[in-house]
């Protein structure tokens, strides 16, 4: 279990993060989203330790004198990593500042990546492949992802999520990731937080609230329905109810809709931005 | 192959077991079969493996299939013959096809006819 306790974080006068509190058990797979500039990625930079909170603790459950770091894999937004080394020059880097064996390269391998090249000479998917093989290769108990698989093609994306299953299949380790885009990814999730203005506005598990939310589909509700959104779509009224419990007034089966995760996410958003 | 419907509420794991059971008692499936290894299985799904693992945890439970420690997990031998599956499978598809043709703004009496239409035709047919 990692505790993150009353933090509060800021980059000069802007605030981030006020009291902020979290836990993430082990072996969990954990989605952040919301908004940008609500400190998504600020909290993935607290828990991999590259950021010192102003005040409030993290407790990683390590024994005491584990530097935490140690057991952390984290793929930054930023593609800045190593970026004049070579690959086997950044494995060897990182091996040496962990004091583990440096990275066999095979994810970057099997990315087509030639490994005498320049880190910045690579594309972006090639990037986030070498990093991803380097920073999977320390065997992490805690492993952070930000936004940046997004911009990986599905070919790609593909060797790294299979990567990503396999070391998740043997170690279980705890993952958090950042996204804004759940397509193709929503299954790895067992929980979703969505971090809206005033701190985390949703903590659930996925399946839990994909049984809770519903896209009713009518001209008027009955107002016993907590609605987080309503829009027009091609001529018809939708209304996005969160939580959904049992049907009230007369609406038609059909037109009471199961949603996936990035219809229930934009909806959160929607209500975030005051859309309605 | 199995597929998971994003748009679903029912939970990853039970889409799965629902499908691996009527691969099994439909016979497309067979009897001492081993299963994909969980790790293949989360692959080819982009699903999370501890997901898989909860599904095969069910199927034990459920009598359908069993695990052999370092081997993998095999379909129940005779377990296809159990009426009580067949009966349980055939009422969600039941359930289903009710609730589609629910959907489609039928009553009860035009789902009767319909089905029996369709019943006697295929009868004839043969």
């Amino acid at each position: 279990m990692i505790r993150m306790s009353n933090l509060s974080f800021a980059y000069g006068e802007r605030e981030i993060l006020k009291d902020f509190n979290l836990e993430l058990n082990a072996g969990e797979t954990v989605m952040i989203t919301g908004p940008n500039g609500m400190g998504k990625s600020t909290i993935l930079r607290l828990l991999a330790g590259v950021l010192i909170p102003q005040s409030g603790e993290i407790d990683h459950g390590y024994p005491k004198g584990t530097d935490p770091r140690q057991k952390t894999a984290f793929l930054p937004d930023s593609l800045s990593f190593y970026r004049s080394m070579t690959p086997l020059e950044a494995a060897k880097f990182h091996a040496g500042i962990f004091g583990t064996e440096p990275s066999d390269l095979e994810l970057a391998k099997r990315a087509g990546v030639d490994l005498s090249r320049h880190i910045y000479e690579l594309s972006v998917g090639q990037r986030v492949l070498v990093q991803m093989a380097i920073i999977l290769s320390t065997e992490p108990e805690l492993i952070l992802i930000d936004e940046v698989l997004h911009s990986v093609d599905p070919y790609l994306r593909d060797i790294l999520f299979r990567e990503l299953i396999q070391v998740m299949e043997e170690k279980n380790p705890t993952v958090v990731m950042v996204n804004l885009n759940f397509h193709d990814i929503e299954h790895l999730a067992d929980r979703v937080i969505f971090l809206g203005r005033d701190g985390i506005r949703l903590d659930e598990s996925v399946d839990l609230l994909k049984a809770k939310t519903r896209r009713v589909v009518a001209e008027e509700i009955p107002p016993e329905y907590p609605v987080l959104l309503t829009e027009n779509v091609m001529g018809s009224r939708h209304h996005i109810v969160y939580p959904f419990d049992k049907k009230i007034g007369d609406i038609a089966d059909e037109n009471i809709r199961e949603m996936d995760l990035t219809e229930i996410m934009t909806a959160f958003m929607g209500g975030e931005y005051g859309v309605s | 192959m199995y597929s998971i419907d994003s748009r679903s509420a029912i939970p990853v794991y039970e889409q799965l077991k629902r499908q691996i059971v009527l691969s099994i008692v439909s016979g497309r499936l067979d009897e001492e079969e081993k299963l994909p290894s969980i790790r293949e299985l989360a692959a080819a799904l982009r699903i999370n493996p501890n997901t898989v693992a909860k599904t095969y945890r069910q199927l034990e439970t459920d009598g359908y299939v069993s695990s052999r420690k370092g081997l993998g997990v095999f379909i129940s031998a005779g377990v296809r013959e159990l009426q009580s599956n067949r009966i349980e499978i055939f009422e969600e598809l039941t359930d289903e096809y009710i609730s589609k043709a629910a959907g489609l703004g039928l009553n009860a009496d035009e789902i009767i006819k319909g089905l029996a239409g369709r019943l006697k035709g295929e009868i004839e047919h043969d």
